[in-house]
């Protein structure tokens, strides 16, 4: 049996990966998936490897989650975080890079609020690069483990794909990297995706992804197999784009009556962390078909998947 | 014109738009002006120094409307004898020093630094046409001492960035007037629009997730600055403009629809690079590349005489480029490069229009961009046939970021004179 490997060396988003790839990834998550459900939560692939994190964004729910990944896959890792831009600190992206790289790590994910700067980064590192979202640009991790959760809540295997689902992304897809990763995966998959939010809150050229695009989040939500709501990003969000939390509460969030006339089957999803009451109700976000702490969960099992597999190409191209 | 030649120029394909001429002739020279054509193989004076021309083209000296100094106040990435020394080599006999110093051009004494300082650093070199600044300190507040500056040399007035006041902006063409500048150049981008962006807005800005500003924006100013240059009477120079949009349709205000260039970067390049090499720093300029269709639109208008073409030199060091994208600096050297690059996107008579014939004119100066009895002895002579790598040597530059790095000209320039003396040679030319 030949083992399948990924096509690209590193991660920088889902721009670049083919299905093959996306299938991969989500089959090898299961396999870990399984392994996060037992007693001992840990597989010796990653032995004597070592992760290096670089976060240089505030995040919580990721960095713990690429953490806990890496640890039960028994690698090392290495831990940097720091808040507000390279420059301001005095040390520059690359000059920080040469030096975690001097540590030798085989891996690298890394948070950054700049989008792109992940190919700043391939210049002074030899291991393999992640991305764990990049400003505006993308969260392929964050895709990937909504591609997951999707699969699994609707029993589908990754070869099955999404064909004959639809999904709607409603918020702030101008400013959202998790609205252009899903925008790229799901229509990879197969899905029918539908993209929402306030005139000012979509950016040109959305047709490239083969996605509709309506200001009408009635229109975006009927008869839907899932809805993923996106979080409001005041801090990326400069001049007039919206008008008071509660004018788009009205118009755009996932109300109690919104949800009542989703189809019974629809999920609700959020990448996190949420603005109870702008995107979302507060009891909307606990229903039993909101899967927002199972994407959580997922996540750690996409992350194993994409650190193990990035391994696996590195390791065959020194070999070769 | 009489008198005997002292330097000769012969057996060139002598091309000048502003008189239509493109013929094989002997380009005579005495003293800092062109004393007459000959046809070829008329005899050269006794003394007289002698250029062999044969198999090159003879241009009329490029006049470049935009060259951001980096001196004084950033002398360790350029030094102003450098960037005098990358004009010559590209073939540049008379260029604008834009007021973005640190400290801006913004009184007499400034000029008079600028003036004195580009004499000291190159005393045979271009003509340096020296830009004050437009409001103090470039701050669009208030008005700076424009008849000061005037009177110590400046001809021309701006502060680089547009102007987001309109009222202030209004009070100072009404200003400048009387002021005896020649013209004021504006960036045509609206101010609101464009601040904080990197990309302008396409499908592309979308997908690489960078701020980015409409070209709407440049029309909008380009607007604004058409209604006030009428209202005011001052001319006005779009010096930024990457859209046909920005481009004011000639005769529609009493002194004349403001003029407009663009830079060689946004003539060779557009977005289509920056999908192929994404978030390459190398291809952060200002304003931000366009989509190609705009591009060549731009270029349209640049063949048909309508839109002049600077370097933009903007010399950006790799201590401010190896950064984030949106982070680094924008900015391309270009002196040295423009008509190397240019050469073959525009015809000879094309670049001797857009870069020489119609930057002269926008800048008033009548004794040059033109090869004919009494103008200014400014010439080109480029090898068509030669290319160059284009490296650190050849941008001159110690900050020689641009987007072409690594590729091959489509030419050389082999001599440039200068007010009538050969101020640049290729030793192997």
């Amino acid at each position: 049996m030949s083992e399948r490997v990924l096509s690209v060396r590193h991660l920088l988003g889902i721009d670049g990966l083919t299905r093959a790839d996306a299938e991969l990834i989500l089959e090898t998550a299961r396999s870990f998936h399984e392994v996060n459900t037992r007693a001992l939560k840990k597989v010796p692939v990653l032995r004597g490897r070592t992760v290096a994190l670089l976060f240089f964004e505030n995040s919580t729910r990721t960095r713990l989650s690429f953490e806990l990944a890496a640890k039960r896959l028994s690698a090392d890792t290495l831990s940097f975080s720091a808040s507000g831009s390279s420059v301001s600190k005095g040390e520059t992206l690359i000059d920080t890079a040469r030096n975690i790289e001097a540590m030798g790590p085989d891996l690298v994910v890394m948070r950054h609020e700049q989008s792109g700067s992940h190919h700043l980064l391939l210049r002074a590192m030899s291991g393999a690069v992640v991305n764990a979202g990049d400003g505006q640009h993308e969260h392929p991790t964050q895709a990937l483990l909504d591609a997951f959760t999707l699969l699994e809540r609707f029993g589908r295997a990754p070869k099955d794909g999404l064909t004959g689902k639809t999904i709607a992304i409603v918020g702030d897809i101008a400013h959202s990297r998790v609205a252009r990763s899903n925008m790229l995966l799901l229509p990879l998959l197969g899905a029918k995706v539908r993209v929402c939010g306030p005139r000012t809150m979509l950016p040109p050229g959305l047709d490239q992804y083969g996605v509709e695009a309506t200001d009408d989040v009635d229109q975006a939500l009927e008869g839907v197999d899932a809805v993923m709501t996106l979080r409001i990003q005041k801090e990326r969000i400069s001049g007039a784009r919206m008008a008071s939390d509660r004018d788009y509460f009205h118009r755009f969030g996932l109300t109690k009556e919104r949800f009542k006339r989703l189809p019974e089957r629809a999920l609700v999803m959020h990448p996190g962390p949420i603005n109870r009451g702008v995107e979302i109700d507060h009891d909307v976000a606990d229903d039993p078909r909101a899967v927002i702490l199972e994407q959580a969960e997922n996540g750690v099992a996409v992350r194993m998947a994409v650190l193990y597999l990035l391994a696996v190409v590195h390791a065959k191209a020194e070999g070769a | 014109m009489t008198g005997v030649a002292d330097l000769v120029i012969s057996g060139g394909r002598v091309v000048c738009a502003a008189t239509g001429i493109d013929r094989v002739a002997d380009v005579h020279v005495a003293g800092a002006h062109v004393l007459g054509l000959h046809p070829p193989g008329t005899p050269i004076p006794a003394g007289a120094r002698h250029l062999d021309a044969r198999e090159r083209v003879v241009l009329p000296g490029l006049v470049d409307l935009a060259v951001h100094l980096r001196a004084p106040g950033r002398e360790d990435d350029e030094t102003l004898d450098v960037t005098l020394a990358a004009a010559l080599a590209g073939g540049v006999t008379t260029l604008v020093a834009l007021s973005d110093t640190q400290p801006p051009v913004d009184g007499a004494d400034d000029v008079q630094q600028r003036l004195a300082a580009a004499r000291d650093a190159l005393p045979y070199g271009p003509d340096v046409v020296v830009a004050g600044c437009l409001t103090r300190r470039r701050e669009g507040k208030e008005i700076a001492d424009h008849a000061d500056m005037t009177g110590a040399g400046a001809r021309v007035l701006t502060d680089v960035a547009a102007v987001a006041d309109t009222e202030v902006l209004r009070r100072a063409l009404e200003y400048a007037k009387s002021s005896g500048a020649r013209v004021v150049m504006l960036d045509p981008t609206d101010a609101a629009l464009g601040k904080g962006t990197v990309a302008t807005e396409s499908p592309l800005s979308t997908r690489m997730g960078l701020r980015a500003v409409p070209l709407a924006a440049q029309a909008i100013g380009a607007a604004r600055d058409r209604a006030l240059s009428a209202l005011t009477g001052m001319a006005v120079h779009h010096h930024a403009v990457t859209t046909p949009a920005a481009v004011s349709p000639a005769g529609l205000s009493p002194g004349g629809a403001p003029t407009s260039s663009t830079t060689m970067w946004h003539l060779l390049f557009d977005e289509e690079s920056l999908r192929q090499r994404p978030y390459d720093t190398a291809l952060r300029l200002w304003p931000p590349l366009a989509p190609a269709a705009e591009r060549k639109a731009l270029l349209d208008l640049v063949r048909r005489g309508l839109v002049a073409v600077s370097s933009g030199h903007r010399p950006v060091p790799n201590r401010t480029k190896d950064l984030e994208f949106s982070l680094a600096e924008p900015g391309a050297t270009g002196l040295a490069l423009a008509l190397p690059l240019l050469w073959g996107a525009l015809t000879p008579i094309e670049i001797a229009k857009a870069m020489s014939a119609l930057p002269a004119s926008i800048l008033g100066l009548t004794d040059r961009g033109r090869i004919e009895p009494g103008a200014r002895a400014d010439l080109v002579v480029v090898d068509p046939r030669a290319t160059d790598l284009v490296d650190e040597a050849l941008a001159i530059s110690r900050s020689w970021a641009n987007p072409a790095r690594g590729a091959r000209t489509a030419a050389r320039v082999v001599a440039t004179v200068a007010a009538g003396r050969v101020a640049f040679q290729r030793s192997d030319a």
